[in-house]
């Protein structure tokens, strides 16, 4: 809402420059945007709450610094218009429906001769930006920046019947607004009708058919009050806004229709030559009364922490043009028309905290307790977070919003069905993502377009699904990298970002996270993994995870020059395999022996089914089973590997000696030997 | 014989003075003191040739011999060491410029890194934090919160909705608020961050996604100061300690008296720069005292109890601290913008 500082000196008399205007109506909870100066005026942009269309006008921000500085209004309201001895006939007027319409008021002006309007009016409208059109058009639009009424006007002679009725559209009917458009209405809205068919959506836009037009000269003018919910579904559904209907949805001020609509014909009859004025027809079914708001001292006191004792309570309200008068332990108040915010106890509270001022409030720190709010998983997540951070990966946060054909080969093990988003930003993206993979490997390939070679990441966040009436939002764990984990150093060769680097966090983030029983084994059956280069990760029989190199076919296709090592877990179902018995166990008195065996299996011969099979042994001494060294070559036949296993022994109660461990280590050589063939060396 | 023994001892400190490492040592250790060759061992041997009246005196002699090589080849020993110790730092004398072995560097997302030092600064407060869906309802993102149904309050918030209007995205962390109340009966200082949903199209200032941080205080005799004070020590502990607050009346549906807060521009100090457009004031909250509505909607008594709420944009925060110029530029991910963010 931009306001003319020569405009509102007709409303009240301030000496206050313009930048102190500005930075009081800020801290009276009207917010100026800017001060724009120019050559004989000065403009202030205030950015009006939604819940204060009583100061989108001059009126409204002089009614407010009115308040603010003691200084009394200059209301411009005029004298009754009085219909003469050649008074034009009395239009007709109605509201069917006094729900959505309260109260219609009309006057008919004949004789009018639209022209250009004198410049003192053009000028005006010109500093805030309103373009001038014809005098009638722009006494209108006059009227609205001024008292922030919005009115219509009519060329009767194109009014069947020379009658206005505000019913709801009937089934069918359309109407051809002034922007030219042909809009369907529906039983839900509005309209201004003649006898025959709409003229006008209430409150929203006029008829094309009764325009006023440059050969008018007899004219029905409106003034109306229309049900702000009512004017606002309808402004939605035809997906219109304008002037009026930003007002009207807000909430218009019932006591200003008639005077808007007198001040509005004086100005016809003056500058736009109407002859002859009709009687002010008033048509208000619903009468407005004020609400009496009970408002108790003490109540200030607590709510906003200063002392209300002092406080000329009565004055201050009387100042907004509130009615007051004392009660037992207070006031009892009723709000101006204009102020359609105000209707509790707190509303007068916030109109005595503003007017006294925000910043003499004091500052007190209160000592409130809290009772405890349960939060799921809060420190799981914080602790994961945290470890993958010190292992070298960083953290991503990738949109939440996806496409089900695009992301179709990265999906796994969605949870319920896919949300849709009734009216998304991005059509081509409707969907919530259903997990995380499409985001990494998107943040993967944005880094790699951007040359950078060694890349480690890693999100931990929601994904979202249907099941039934509501909706799941379990949590995903997912990593990814590609390139060098760690760079060559003179010291050391590079270590590639690989499937063993990244296995390596997944099992140091499940014993961060105390969850021994996670295992991984091939995955053979997941289409976006690399054949032979990816594992599932399990607890028990449940797969709560993935780890391995994106199939490269899949990758090629996704434009990735690198190969790329990505992981994906089920938080929630990881963290349900938590330890959370953990207790000491007592330190080994005795030391360990340890023995190894050198040996050539099978290449299909896994070394889980290795140690396993060892384990399965239940030598009571057996403390660990480590492989040291794996190697393939051309020594040992193409479908072999040669594996050095080490086993650790430890006796609870004594030093094991040479020959004890010597034959422990046979058992297991034995047992290898016979259940895998393996050839020791 | 005693000529003899006087020459050992001559031969043994010349020879002595040649030893210049261990391998020397080791060597006139053995010439001297060998068990079956060394010289000493050869001079007792003569004991068996000397008259026996003889044999005392003599073996007295060769054993104070013996004595004061063995303390000197202790000493040589021990000088011997040491320069070879010398040698080998001189050898092994390392470049200290040289870059060190590398620790991979992890980081964490800078917007989760402002979260949770606000997190931090309410819990050293008291407050304990509290979570919510992100996929809500109209009651508890809207209606509870004393959005009327078709009221222009709800166009600030473009929502994303879902399920033919039954669901949305949220729109704020508010909603946290309701579900707090309902589930929790005051006293309550609670803390809420999250992501939140509006339609916006993306550039430099906006994203559809972004997350905020709600708090809410209720219990009895919870003031409009109260807020004051809260949301000053909070400026002080996030921003600059000499930070200052404002607040200026304004309007969210659940909140009366309502008020948007401004920091003291944390990059002049108050006296005005580019950042703050030269007001000297940065707009970083809403807040205000809980409407009654919403303790009527919670089943909380508003007579009995009053409470406030504040709200601040966790992107918006981040933005102004680290002057990062595109808001796109968190949700990119290239590793070289998130490098910048390890000091965490």
């Amino acid at each position: 809402m931009k306001i003319s500082c020569n405009w509102m000196a007709d409303l009240i008399a301030l000496d206050e420059p313009p930048d102190r205007l500005a930075a009081d109506l800020s801290m009276l909870g009207l917010p100026v945007d800017a001060v724009e100066r120019l050559p004989n005026d000065t403009l202030i942009e205030i950015d009006v709450t939604a819940n204060r269309p009583d100061c989108l006008s001059h009126l409204g921000i002089a009614r407010e610094l009115s308040a603010l500085y003691h200084e009394p209004l200059r209301l411009p309201a005029p004298a009754a218009l009085d219909a003469g001895r050649d008074a034009a006939p009395t239009p007709a007027i109605a509201i069917e429906d006094p729900d959505l319409c309260a109260r219609f008021c009309g006057v008919r002006i004949t004789g009018v001769r639209v022209a250009p309007s004198p410049q003192w009016l053009q000028d005006r409208l010109l500093a805030v930006g309103q373009r001038p059109i014809n005098n009638l058009v722009d006494i209108t639009n006059y009227i609205l920046l001024e008292l922030g009424h919005p009115l219509h006007a009519y060329d009767f002679g194109k009014l069947a019947g020379g009658c206005l009725i505000a019913r709801r559209a009937r089934p069918g009917e359309t109407i051809q607004t002034l922007d030219g458009r042909i809009r369907a209405l529906t039983p839900e809205m509005l309209v201004i009708a003649d006898a025959g068919q709409p003229v006008g959506i209430a409150g929203v836009m006029g008829g094309a058919a009764s325009e006023v037009a440059d050969t008018t000269t007899d004219i029905l003018l409106e003034s109306a009050w229309f049900q702000p919910a009512s004017v606002r579904r309808t402004a939605r559904a035809l997906e219109m806004r304008t002037e009026a209907s930003y007002r009207f949805e807000r909430g218009a001020d019932v006591a200003m229709a008639p005077i808007a609509l007198q001040r509005a014909a004086r100005l016809i009859l003056e500058l736009a030559g109407g002859a002859a004025v009709s009687p002010v027809v008033d048509v208000c079914p619903r009468p407005w009364s004020p609400p009496a708001i009970a408002l108790r001292r003490e109540r200030i006191g607590r709510l906003v922490g200063i002392s209300a004792a002092g406080l000329p309570v009565g004055a201050m309200l009387r100042r907004l043009g509130f009615e007051v008068e004392a009660a037992p332990d207070g006031w009892l108040v009723r709000p101006p028309a204009h102020r359609v915010d105000v209707s509790l106890e707190v509303d007068l509270i916030e109109e005595i905290a503003r007017l006294h001022g925000y910043d003499r409030i004091p500052s007190t720190l209160p000592l409130h307790p809290s009772r405890p709010v349960s939060r799921r998983l809060a420190g799981e997540k914080a602790a994961a977070r945290q470890f993958l951070k010190e292992s070298g990966l960083q953290e991503i946060l990738t949109p939440n919003f996806a496409s089900l054909p695009r992301d179709a080969d990265l999906l796994w093990a969605p949870d319920g069905e896919p949300v849709r988003v009734d009216n998304p930003l991005d059509e081509g993206e409707p969907f919530l993502r259903q997990g995380l993979l499409p985001g990494m490997v998107a943040a993967l390939k944005f880094n790699e377009n951007n040359y950078n070679a060694d890349v480690r990441l890693f999100e931990v966040a929601a994904v979202y699904g249907r099941r039934g009436d509501g909706h799941v939002e379990p949590v995903r764990l997912a990593l990814g990298a590609y390139g060098q984990w760690l760079p060559a150093h003179w010291s050391a060769a590079g270590v590639p970002a690989d499937f063993v680097r990244l296995k390596g966090v997944v099992e140091g983030l499940c014993d961060r996270l105390n969850v021994p029983a996670a295992a991984f084994d091939e995955a053979g059956d997941a289409a976006f993994l690399q054949p032979g280069a990816a594992a599932w990760i399990r607890l028990g029989d449940e797969v709560v995870g993935y780890i391995g190199q994106l199939n490269e076919l899949l990758a090629q296709k996704l434009k990735f020059k690198r190969k790329v090592f990505v992981a994906e877990l089920l938080f929630e179902r990881l963290a349900a395999g938590i330890d959370r018995a953990f207790a000491f166990r007592t330190l080994p008195r005795y030391p360990f022996v340890d023995r190894d065996m050198s040996f050539v299996v099978d290449i299909g011969i896994s070394f889980s089914t290795i140690k396993m099979s060892v384990i399965e042994l239940k030598m009571p001494e057996l403390a660990e089973v480590k492989l040291v060294d794996l190697y393939r070559g051309a020594d040992i036949p193409p479908d072999r590997k040669a594996m050095n296993v080490r086993l650790v022994f430890q006796h609870p109660e004594r030093t094991l000696t040479d020959e004890e461990a010597d034959r422990l280590r046979e058992r297991a050589a034995a047992s290898l030997r016979k259940r895998f063939q393996a050839q020791f060396r | 014989m005693r000529d003899d023994l006087a020459r050992i001892m001559d031969g043994f400190e010349t020879e002595c003075g040649a030893v210049s490492d261990e391998a020397a040592y080791g060597l006139l250790r053995e010439r001297y003191l060998s068990r079956e060759k060394g010289l000493l061992t050869l001079q007792l041997k003569r004991l068996r040739d000397l008259p026996p009246a003889e044999r005392p005196a003599f073996g007295q002699e060769v054993n104070q011999l013996k004595a004061a090589i063995e303390t000197r080849l202790e000493a040589l020993a021990q000088q011997v060491r040491l320069a070879a110790y010398q040698g080998r730092l001189e050898k092994e004398r390392l470049d200290v410029t040289l870059p060190g072995f590398p620790v991979a560097r992890g980081t964490l997302h800078p917007i989760k890194q402002v979260e949770a030092e606000i997190c931090g600064i309410f819990e050293r407060m008291g407050y304990v934090i509290a979570e919510g869906p992100e996929i809500e309802t109209d009651f508890f993102n809207f209606g509870a919160l004393n959005f009327p149904p078709d009221h222009p309050a709800r166009d600030a918030q473009d929502t994303f909705f879902i399920g033919g209007g039954s669901f949305l995205l949220r729109t704020h962390t508010s909603p946290v608020q309701i579900r707090t109340m309902q589930t929790v009966a005051p006293p309550l200082k609670v803390i809420a961050p999250g992501k939140v949903y509006r339609k916006d199209t993306p550039d430099a200032t906006h994203f559809p996604i972004f997350h905020q941080i709600e708090g809410l205080v209720v219990d009895e005799g919870v003031s409009l100061a109260d807020l004051k004070g809260t949301l000053e020590h909070f400026a002080r502990e996030c921003f600059a300690a000499d930070a200052r607050i404002r607040l200026r009346p304004s309007f969210f549906p659940f909140v009366e008296p309502g008020a948007e807060v401004d920091v003291s521009c944390f990059f002049c100090g108050g006296s005005g720069c580019r950042i703050c457009k030269g007001s000297g004031w940065i707009e970083i909250l809403g807040a205000g005292m809980v409407h009654p509505n919403v303790f009527d909607a919670c089943g909380v008594d508003s007579e009995r109890y009053t409470g406030f709420a504040f709200g601040m944009g966790i992107d918006r925060v981040a933005i102004l601290r680290y002057g990062v110029p595109d808001i796109r530029m968190f949700w990119e991910n290239d590793v070289r913008f998130l490098n910048q963010f390890h000091r965490f």
